[in-house]
């Protein structure tokens, strides 16, 4: 089905919008949170709530990109029930690695009165990968919006896994230089 | 700032960037046996026009300014085109500078060699032919035998040279391999 069809779906409060997102977008979901989530049954909550999620934003909201919003919905439920299990001391190694990488990014001058809303920052990322090759934005995005393993990248794109590790990590370095050169610090 | 709070901001960026991983390269996969078969093909044309090319020209016809592989044989030029009626002889390379990369390009058109020149921009009227794949048995088109040039951009200019954009920056030509 057409995702605008989708969307009138939702305005129209019919029940139908929930099976027809599972029908079009439910592998696409569960794909993302399983690649969060160690558990097989919490990747399957996190999806169906998405579309609770969904039903609770449409009406008012009128997506552009319904797989991207889809994914985003699923993305943060899956994180935040992976934060909860991180207390708990259960999974989720691949956000734990993607973290650690993540680190490299971090400005090393903190300017506490530069703070900027994460909104802000996620545009100035945006902008970012807009001025990166198409393959290295994919990369990153795929690792760090996906949350999809070295390995699975590597296969993805035809690379082995040191070519993928070394093209984030200079990614990740560029990332670093444009932050620090908005001044951001949290 | 953590990385949690990155982790964060990457999951609020632009809806088409994520739609834009989702289209994800499917590149056509070249079997194997097909390069095979060329390789060999390649082989034996490069062999015969050897042979007839250089089999009557005697050291004389040599030029200094381009001196062949023949030509550096000298008076061996006997010993070198007997060696050349083996279909292992290599095509003869261009000078390579010290820094420029080296290696072969793999397309469906035909087998390409960096010829060592290096440019600041990519010639006007360029367009892209893909993503170089490290050549292996299932390697897609384009591919390259330079693992480190595995993931560089390939573009083609109108003058039929080759370019790679170097993740360093520059474009590192390459040229069709004549027979």
């Amino acid at each position: 089905m057409d995702d605008q069809k989708i969307i009138d779906l939702y305005w129209a409060r019919s029940q139908q919008a929930i099976s027809e997102s599972e029908t079009k977008y439910g592998t696409y979901c569960r794909s993302i949170a399983r690649g969060i989530l160690d558990r097989t049954e919490d990747a399957e909550e996190c999806v169906n709530d998405t579309w609770f999620r969904a039903w609770n934003a449409m009406p008012p909201q009128r997506p552009g990109i319904l797989s991207a919003f889809f994914g985003k919905l699923t993305r943060n439920l899956s994180l935040d029930r992976w934060r909860r299990e991180r207390a708990a001391k259960r999974g989720g190694s691949q956000v734990e690695v993607a973290l650690h990488e993540l680190e490299d990014c971090l400005p090393d001058r903190q300017a506490p009165e530069e703070h900027l809303e994460a909104g802000e920052t996620a545009a100035l990322i945006s902008a970012f990968l807009r001025s990166q090759s198409e393959l290295d934005r994919r990369l990153f995005v795929r690792r760090y919006f996906y949350l999809e393993p070295i390995a699975v990248l590597a296969q993805r794109f035809r690379l082995t896994e040191s070519q993928v590790k070394s093209r984030l990590h200079r990614t990740r370095q560029k990332l670093k230089t444009a932050l620090e050169k908005e001044g951001i610090a949290v | 700032m953590t990385s949690e709070y990155l982790l964060d901001t990457v999951g609020l960026i632009d809806d088409d960037l994520i739609q834009d991983a989702e289209a994800l390269p499917q590149p056509k996969v070249i079997p194997w046996r097909r390069w095979g078969s060329r390789a060999a093909c390649l082989a034996l044309v490069l062999a015969l026009g050897y042979g007839v090319t250089h089999l009557s020209m005697s050291s004389k016809n040599c030029s200094g300014a381009a001196p062949s592989a023949s030509c550096a044989t000298g008076e061996n030029s006997a010993a070198a085109d007997s060696a050349a009626g083996g279909a292992s002889e290599p095509p003869q390379e261009p000078e390579h500078s010290s820094n420029a990369p080296t290696g072969r390009i793999y397309l469906s058109s035909g087998e390409y060699i960096l010829n060592g020149q290096i440019l600041d921009t990519l010639p006007e009227g360029s367009r892209e032919v893909g993503i170089l794949a490290a050549l292996s048995p299932d390697a897609p088109e384009p591919a390259a035998d330079n693992e480190a040039l595995a993931g560089c951009a390939l573009f083609e200019a109108p003058d039929g040279l080759l370019y790679i954009q170097l993740p360093e920056g520059g474009w590192a030509a390459a040229e069709l391999v004549q027979p």
